[in-house]
């Protein structure tokens, strides 16, 4: 397992007009808050990739050659601009023709080099009903009740039919998939968020437990999969009386994630409220053990998390909380996998200890990580790979005196 | 038992700071030398309940105060000119403290307060701070004589006479290390610096109110600390927990000991911090953990919300995973 940072590679606009920051300054942060792994979501992006309708393959290795100049590696794309494909959803006039760029746009980001492409089934995104709602010590949190939203008006002109939906979806699989596997490219469906059955209008489909099995059969395929949002998941009513454990397991077993988006919510269904990672209904410490024991190969990142006072808008310190969190859970599991190993390794010396139940449903590759491979604790100092050999020692002209407050971070 | 999280500041005027301690759940407040006026040399009470008033406005809890001004006990350290005057002032003060209702006073037992010799960019423009002996140049301070015997001399006059008021007014007092841990620090011997000093301290007076402020970072830079045969970091922290003389800990890490080291970002150091937390969980540690100088980030405020905020979500998880219980009382 890795961990990586989630970033909008367009950045963000303050109120004001002005960038907040760039993507240079995103990459430095996740790779000094010790990330391996980017994952950039491109959700309706605002010209970081440029093309209205299909995006290139030299416009996306160009990003990820700007990903790699920092250390880390690009792992998934995530989303595209829901006009690139909201007829193919929807089994609009333009279907065709959109399965055409998409496809094109599936090859470039397969030819870029970047290895998972994670996208959504919602026409009309996510929903909440506010991003203000008070949460501890009065930061904010958004929060979803589905009552205010009953009587949405229709998002596109009419109501539309589950088994209208479903055909739409099952033509795209059916399609995408081979050429996918064509190009060595894994493909995941993330989950709607909410995960109510209907809103707007527009059936919300993977809404359960068994929506994401009826998926995942469509075609048979390591390129049929899935972009865990557990947040999302965890919102599930079938996330309820340890539920979000064996979706997890369930699919975890079957290989079909491929890499998660790590948070909380306060409760399964809804009325919900998002949560510090650490405050939710689902523990975060039992979560991991399971991605551990199912061999998860890829990359957990932090999301959405409440908003603290004097953060930015993307929310630096928070995520930097929620990723010292994950960190940590981490370094625990491993330190405790090879201690397990080292035990079994010890009451029967014919097993060649192997680092956990690792499966070959991801291939040979799997424990073979670019990040803190299974078994390793990040306390074997990993940062130090990015940095110039040898730190260099500065020489401050004078002695550095201890201002008031000698201990705490104000030394610095 | 529990174990909890707590977290350090200066001063509780930021209503800024203070809130984002309360929206990280933060169970127990540190201030450090925190801005209380020093009136004829010591704290007055009702200065003392502003301060803690002005703390529990942001539904949190003082736990700790954390050094007062240095020129209150520098003579007290070294047995300068100010001896008495200043162990007179300072049991006053630590009896204001206790009648403000504030359980714990910690110091650190050092002078001067020299520190580093510069920073290190420890991967991607993160700086940490670093010490190295060998390029310090401070200069001397003392203009009398110091021997290391008197300065057990000050050390053990303080404690004797500290110990019984602070039982007495319900604070328990702990001592913080020299940082760097060096035999002698810019002329000045000091006593503080390895396991047998701290060993000497809590043999003074056998009493829960003489403890130990377990700066963690610190205890991990002292000679040896990093080898089996140190003691190690390990062993020190087993002694003393079980022995019950730990208030709370600095929970920071370094890439290793004196005479040259640098700061680290908590999981990048040479302690392995899982390990040092189930010690302190397996030795009934009943008191808090804080984050610590952390690195300086690009981008980060002065004061290093994001890396403070990386370094205590680090810290709840060990101790949620290691306790296995929530410690904001979910799931």
């Amino acid at each position: 397992m890795r961990i990586g940072f989630n970033f909008l590679a367009s950045g963000f606009t303050t109120p004001a007009g002005q960038s907040e920051t760039n993507l240079d300054d995103f990459l430095t942060f996740a790779a000094q808050y010790g990330a391996s792994d980017v994952v950039l979501q491109s959700y309706n992006t605002f010209g970081a990739v440029p093309g209205t309708e299909r995006w290139e393959f030299e416009d996306l290795l160009k990003l990820r050659m700007q990903v790699e100049s920092h250390g880390l590696h690009l792992e998934a794309l995530e989303n595209v601009p829901t006009a690139f494909y909201d007829h193919i959803m929807l089994g609009g006039p333009k279907r065709d023709e959109q399965i055409e760029n998409m496809i094109h746009t599936v090859r470039s980001i397969a030819r870029a080099g970047i290895p998972i492409f994670g996208y959504n089934w919602m026409p009309s995104n996510v929903w909440r009903t506010s991003f203000h709602t008070l949460n501890r010590g009065g930061s904010k949190v958004s929060s979803y009740d589905h009552h205010e939203h009953m009587n949405a008006p229709f998002t596109h002109g009419r109501e539309f039919t589950e088994e209208e939906m479903w055909c739409n979806l099952e033509h795209w699989i059916k399609i995408i998939t081979p050429i996918a596997e064509e190009e060595g490219i894994r493909l995941g469906v993330h989950p709607p968020d909410p995960p109510v059955k209907s809103v707007g209008g527009i059936p919300r489909l993977l809404t359960g437990f068994e929506e994401y099995k009826r998926l995942i059969e469509i075609v048979d395929s390591p390129s049929n999969a899935i972009e865990f949002c557990q947040g999302t998941f965890s919102e599930m009513e079938d996330a309820a009386d340890g539920g979000i454990y064996d979706m997890v397991r369930y699919f975890g077993e079957r290989g079909k994630i491929l890499y998660v988006h790590f948070r909380n919510v306060s409760n399964p269904g809804e009325p919900f409220q998002e949560e510090f990672i650490n405050t939710g209904h689902v523990n975060m410490y039992k979560m991991i053990k399971v991605y551990q024991e199912v061999g998860f190969p890829g990359v957990l990142v932090n999301d959405h998390v409440p908003n603290t006072i004097g953060d930015s808008q993307w929310g630096h310190q928070g995520r930097a909380y929620a990723n010292g969190y994950i960190q940590a859970l981490m370094d625990v599991v491993a330190e405790e996998t090879a201690a397990e190993a080292e035990a079994e390794a010890k009451s029967s010396p014919d097993v060649s200890a192997a680092a956990g139940s690792s499966s070959d449903i991801y291939g040979p590759d799997a424990t073979v990580s670019r990040g803190i491979p299974l078994g390793e604790s990040s306390h074997e100092p990993k940062r130090s790979i990015f940095a110039p050999p040898g730190p260099a020692m500065i020489k401050t002209p004078n002695p550095a005196m201890l201002p008031e407050g000698e201990t705490d971070a104000q030394t610095n | 038992m529990s174990m909890r999280i707590g977290m350090g500041r200066n001063s509780a005027s930021d209503a800024q700071a203070m809130r984002f301690m309360a929206q990280l759940g933060i169970q127990d407040v540190v201030l450090n030398t925190p801005p209380v006026p020093v009136k004829n040399g010591k704290w007055e009470l009702v200065d003392i309940i502003a301060l803690k008033n002005r703390v529990e406005e942001f539904d949190l809890k003082l736990t700790a105060i954390e050094n007062t001004q240095i020129d209150m006990r520098n003579d007290l350290i070294t047995g300068g000119p100010k001896f008495d005057e200043q162990l007179e002032n300072m049991v006053e003060t630590i009896k204001n403290i206790g009648r403000a209702g504030i359980p714990m006073y910690t110091m650190s037992w050092r002078y001067p307060r020299y520190y580093r010799t510069g920073h290190v960019d420890i991967g991607n423009g993160a700086m940490g701070t670093a010490y190295d002996s060998e390029v310090e140049h401070w200069p001397d301070v003392l203009d009398f004589e110091m021997t290391l015997e008197s300065a057990w001399e000050c050390l053990e006059t303080w404690v004797r006479t500290i110990t019984s008021v602070a039982e007495e007014y319900g604070v328990r007092i702990g001592l913080h290390p020299v940082d760097p841990p060096m035999p002698v620090v810019a002329g000045v011997p000091q006593l503080l610096h390895n396991f047998e000093g701290y060993k000497r301290l809590i043999e003074i007076v056998d009493s829960p109110a003489n403890g130990i402020l377990l700066c963690q970072g610190s205890f991990s830079q002292m000679a040896g600390a990093d080898k089996d045969s140190g003691p190690s970091i390990y062993e020190m922290i087993e002694y003393f927990v079980k022995r019950k003389k730990v208030l709370y800990v600095h929970f920071r890490n370094v890439s290793g000991t004196v005479p040259k080291f640098h700061e680290t970002f908590i999981n990048t150091g040479y302690v392995d911090m899982y390990k040092a937390m189930r010690i302190y969980a397996e030795n009934g540690f009943d008191g808090f953990f804080m984050d610590d100088h952390v690195p300086h980030t690009v981008g980060d405020t002065d004061y290093g919300h994001r890396a403070k905020a990386y370094a205590n979500g680090y810290i709840q998880a060990l101790i949620e995973t290691t306790t296995n219980t929530s410690l904001h009382g979910a799931h």
